[in-house]
């Protein structure tokens, strides 16, 4: 039984599906109608804009992000619901399976229902309030334009479009990447506070870094005037063509916090007491 | 078989528990773990269960460390805490479901026979069974899984009479040579007749660590008109007194008086190891 077994990362997640499909289902069905409300409002309350507004994939695409960053908190801020008991704490970490092998079938559990579930439920949902509202709700609520729609495409559930500069693309999905990583160890650290306590401790190290850049910056560079008033340069120098060495640092960092958050994460389950 | 070697432990910001406990575990054996409240029982279970990670020493189970929580170590031992927490929008087969898929010697048969005896039906939705009824059937379940360690704390609590006396006889009927059967309790009278060995902790310190056979060969256990002159411990009632006194020639009791002997060891009177193989072995 040593290893990583596939087998038992599988029936982890079938446990974790029978023991939790109350929020699994009511998340996926929720979405798909609040999204569906949500466009109707917009489509409703904002009518008057539609003259510059055009409801293609690119004018979803916002709102998917918005949206995706919601997920963040609702989905992977919310893993490892057995830990939150100390009586389900107990059934759980006794379960003959490994912490890592618990720990990725949180894992892949959450990237399956945030990156492709809950993207197509909008997919669906954003398709189906449009084709609501052009044909039914628009002639009830009479809005000030009437809109064009076109049905958006599957793609857009990927929202991280890779005709861009790849720096950026890459710097944009390592931001993602350390986002879901921090909520994710987060629930093995903050148990049920997580959603409150993990953003509070992201801004509390924002402003420790901010502060002490700051503070550095009037020390060495800019004695004589005010504390903000400092010039870092990050367009120099430049490793390819458009990309500073600045953001390439910033990116591996990224990933690196990234990969570290889930051993992070790991050590903590591995020393869970109960 | 499971190994304590100087086992140090305490709960943050406490005084420490357990310092320097050293013990083994037999195969086969039904041991009964006693103490008073706060002595240490729990403790000593999670311990073992690897719930608890020991501040110094070791507890290793067929040569597994158990905090380390191996998918070999959790296949071979299951814990039945004193608080259940079962999932009651589940039907009962569906929870068994989840055992049966992550044990590997899951055995059908013995659920099957063992939920007959509870009066538990496998179709029947856990929110319509009552706690006791919850706690049968982590017990059935406890005693199918082919665990080779079986950690009960406190099993029964919360069962009524005819309950206890189907646990007991469950029990008995269902463990095999290579199992141990670790049941914690404060009701001596639930596990009379039921174990092989006990084991009495007070203070975080093993006071006394016997097979009962043994004890039944080195002591009396029986009760007279009055307390005799060599008895080591007694205790008066209205029609006289029960007593544990040096086992001699001539003089025979009857088995062991858990009670009794609870009493004895928590007062001073009769304390170490009555063991068939008292050396503990080295892994």
């Amino acid at each position: 039984m040593n290893g990583i077994s596939v087998n038992r990362i599988w029936k982890l997640m079938r446990l974790e599906l029978l023991f939790h499909w109350k929020y699994y289902v009511m998340l996926t069905i929720g979405s798909f109608f609040l999204l569906a409300t949500f466009f109707f409002y917009v489509w409703n309350k904002f009518s008057a804009y539609w003259d510059l507004w055009d409801w293609r994939d690119q004018t979803f695409l916002g709102y998917l992000m918005a949206y995706k960053i919601l997920l963040v908190f609702l989905v992977y801020g919310n893993a490892f619901f057995d830990l939150r008991s100390k009586a389900n704490s107990e059934r759980y970490l006794l379960i003959p399976a490994s912490n890592w092998e618990k720990l990725l079938s949180q894992l892949f559990i959450k990237i399956g229902l945030a990156e492709i579930i809950l993207p197509l439920v909008f997919w669906l949902s954003a398709n189906f309030a449009s084709l609501i509202w052009v044909n039914f709700l628009q002639e009830i609520f009479h809005p000030e334009n009437l809109a064009e729609f076109q049905l958006i495409g599957i793609g857009i559930i990927w929202p991280f479009p890779p005709d861009q500069n790849w720096a950026i693309y890459l710097l944009m999905l390592g931001i993602y990447l350390v986002l879901i990583s921090i909520f994710f160890a987060g629930n093995l650290y903050f148990g049920k506070w997580n959603l409150v306590l993990t953003p509070v401790s992201l801004f509390i190290f924002y402003l420790i870094i901010t502060s002490s850049s700051v503070g550095l910056s009037q020390l060495l560079f800019t004695k004589d005037e005010s504390i903000l008033s400092f010039n870092i340069s990050i367009n120099e120098p430049e490793i390819f063509t458009d990309v500073p060495l600045m953001v390439l640092v910033i990116i591996f960092l990224l990933f690196l916090g990234s990969a570290l958050s889930y051993l992070v994460a790991y050590y903590r389950l591995k020393e869970r007491e109960v | 078989m499971v190994l304590i070697q100087n086992l140090h432990f305490s709960y943050p910001k406490k005084p420490t528990l357990f310092k320097g406990l050293t013990m083994n575990l037999e195969k086969g054996k039904v041991i009964g773990l006693l103490g008073k409240n706060g002595a240490g029982k729990s403790t000593l279970m999670r311990l073992m269960a690897g719930l608890l990670k020991p501040n110094a020493g070791t507890v290793v189970f067929e040569g597994k460390h158990s905090f380390d929580r191996d998918p070999d170590f959790l296949d071979q031992m299951i814990f039945v805490s004193e608080q259940i927490s079962v999932p009651e929008f589940l039907k009962v087969k569906d929870y068994v479901g989840v055992y049966r898929d992550f044990y590997s010697r899951f055995d059908d048969v013995r659920l099957e026979n063992l939920l007959a005896e509870f009066q538990i039906s496998t179709e029947e939705k856990i929110s319509n069974m009552s706690y006791g009824q919850q706690k049968k059937l982590q017990l059935a379940i406890s005693l199918s899984v082919g665990a080779k360690l079986i950690l009960l704390d406190e099993p029964t609590n919360g069962l009524d009479i005819p309950s206890k006396s189907s646990f007991k006889k469950v029990v008995s009927a269902s463990l095999e040579e290579d199992q141990i059967l670790v049941i914690s309790t404060h009701q001596v009278q639930d596990i009379e007749h039921l174990i092989d060995q006990v084991i009495i902790l007070d203070e975080g310190k093993i006071k006394l660590h016997a097979d009962l056979e043994v004890l039944e060969e080195e002591f009396v256990f029986s009760q007279s008109g009055e307390m005799p002159a060599n008895a080591i411990y007694g205790e008066s009632h209205v029609l006289g007194a029960r007593f544990i006194a040096k086992s001699m020639i001539g003089i025979s009791g009857g088995s062991t008086d858990l009670e009794l002997l609870f009493h004895a060891v928590i007062a001073d009177k009769l304390n170490g190891n009555y063991l068939s193989h008292p050396k503990p072995q080295m892994s």
